[in-house]
């Protein structure tokens, strides 16, 4: 489902990282590690299509890139939470849904109880902690059923036993065929792929 | 952001209602002076009864006469001797030959100079025997007072006109600026690109078309009603919405990238 070939990124005339060929299926979560400074944040959002010096092609779906400018079919999280503070839990969750189904409105409660935020739902999100925030970040990409969900230092998102749930939670997403794609400093544990960058170069692990 | 729709709708309601009261108020002013206006006769007196009949056929197709009364000789004698009791005097006024009098009251709002002009060519074509009395000092007093208060409704338009735009505009650019925050992170957590600029759409029909509307059928329908004795004209409402379509414009241009 996405294709990348000749790819070499750009950032102040200097290339980062350069990929020959790189293919992911469906389904699949993805692990790219690689130290600070390497370039995995711009390397996931030339994917999610906010950056754009890059050489060679990026496809999802057999669509380029430009395909998805107007129509993302892609969700990137970044450390820092974006999020309503004034606003509850759900209406947080529900934000870029124009219509909420039974069956979405169903999921959101099992996915919130998974995240454990089932008695926080009415609470508005300046009163919620951090891991709070990223699971509310996390079920709102996952109802949305992108093709692929972008997650950038995920290793800073939750400790050990929060890591777990949200694994859980990708589980929705996964069944029904998107790509979990996360970058780290170091490797992480329960994921299918693992690509490492070294030397500008990346290379499967 | 319910807040502020609330607020701006209720904002532009207001500020509409105020210009469509002003509207009114000059109105039923204009309406009250060219009353006073029509309740001031021409009085032409001539002791050729002929004449006054000729001057009553000559301006009775005018569009500027309201009516005209002529009283003859002996018409006015007995209204003397009625009025004043002089019935002793009966057979003296009958040795008098007193003029006829003709009173012409004009329509207010349609006498105007050049109307007057018009009328006093009539009576100098009508010959040297009459003589005519017209009350300069009200007629200008009035012609003053209208053409005083046509500038200010005229000068009260324009500088109101550029208020409600500054405010229209000032409005919804500030509340646009406020609601960023909201559009980002509904950006980045997925929303469809195109939706802040529907909703900015359906806001601008919420905030500025509907309490024109609204004020539109208020209007009419006291009109309708009989509680508005005058009918704000349509041009008035034409520029009133033109002015909130370009406030709206305004807005977009001001606002650029964010309601593309």
């Amino acid at each position: 489902m996405l294709n990348i070939n000749n790819y070499s990124l750009i950032c102040n005339k200097k290339v980062f990282i350069s990929i020959e060929q790189l293919q992911i299926v469906g389904g699949s979560k993805v692990n790219i590690f690689a130290n600070n400074d390497a370039g995995k944040s711009l390397f996931l959002r030339s994917i999610h299509g906010d950056y754009h010096k890059y050489k060679g092609e990026i496809k999802i779906k057999e669509k380029s890139a430009k395909f998805y400018l107007k129509r993302k079919k892609t969700i990137l999280l970044e450390s820092l939470p974006h999020i309503l503070p004034q606003e509850t839990v759900w209406k947080n969750i529900v934000l870029p849904l124009p219509n909420i189904s039974l069956r979405q409105k169903q999921k959101i409660t099992d996915l919130c109880n998974i995240a454990g935020l089932t008695d926080k739902i009415a609470v508005k999100t300046r009163n919620v902690s951090y891991s709070a925030l990223k699971f509310i970040e996390l079920i709102r990409a996952v109802v949305q059923l992108p093709y692929l969900i972008l997650l950038d230092d995920f290793d800073t998102f939750f400790d050990r036993g929060n890591y777990l749930k949200a694994l859980n939670i990708f589980d929705y997403v996964l069944d029904n065929g998107a790509i979990v794609l996360a970058t780290s400093r170091e490797k992480l544990n329960s994921f299918d792929e693992f690509y490492s960058i070294r030397s500008n170069k990346m290379e499967k692990v | 952001m319910k807040f502020d729709k609330v607020f701006q709708f209720i904002l532009i309601l207001c500020l509409l209602l105020i210009w469509n009261v002003f509207h009114i108020g000059y109105l039923y002013q204009k309406d009250k002076y060219h009353n006073s206006l029509s309740q001031n006769p021409v009085l032409i007196f001539s002791r050729n009864n002929e004449t006054l009949d000729s001057i009553n056929v000559k301006i009775a197709s005018l569009e500027y006469i309201r009516k005209t009364i002529v009283e003859t000789d002996s018409l006015i004698s007995n209204k003397l001797i009625e009025t004043y009791d002089l019935y002793y005097a009966r057979n003296i006024l009958k040795n008098f030959k007193l003029p006829g009098v003709m009173k012409i009251y004009f329509r207010g709002e349609q006498f105007n100079n050049q109307a007057r002009t018009h009328f006093e060519v009539i009576l100098e074509q009508s010959g040297s025997n009459i003589e005519y009395h017209f009350d300069d000092s009200t007629w200008n007093f009035y012609r003053n007072r209208l053409q005083l208060l046509d500038n200010i409704y005229l000068y009260g338009n324009l500088v109101y006109l550029v208020f409600f735009l500054f405010i229209t505009v000032f409005l919804r650019f500030h509340f646009e600026i406020k609601n960023d925050h909201y559009w980002k992170v509904f950006l980045l957590a997925g929303g469809r690109s195109g939706t802040r600029r529907k909703f900015f759409l359906i806001n601008s029909v919420l905030i500025s078309i509907i309490p024109f509307f609204l004020i539109f059928l208020l209007a009419h329908l006291a009109h309708f009603f009989q509680y508005l004795h005058f009918y704000v004209d349509l041009r008035i409402f034409a520029i009133e919405f033109a002015v909130l379509i370009a406030g709206c414009g305004i807005s977009a241009l001001i606002l650029g990238e964010r309601t593309r």
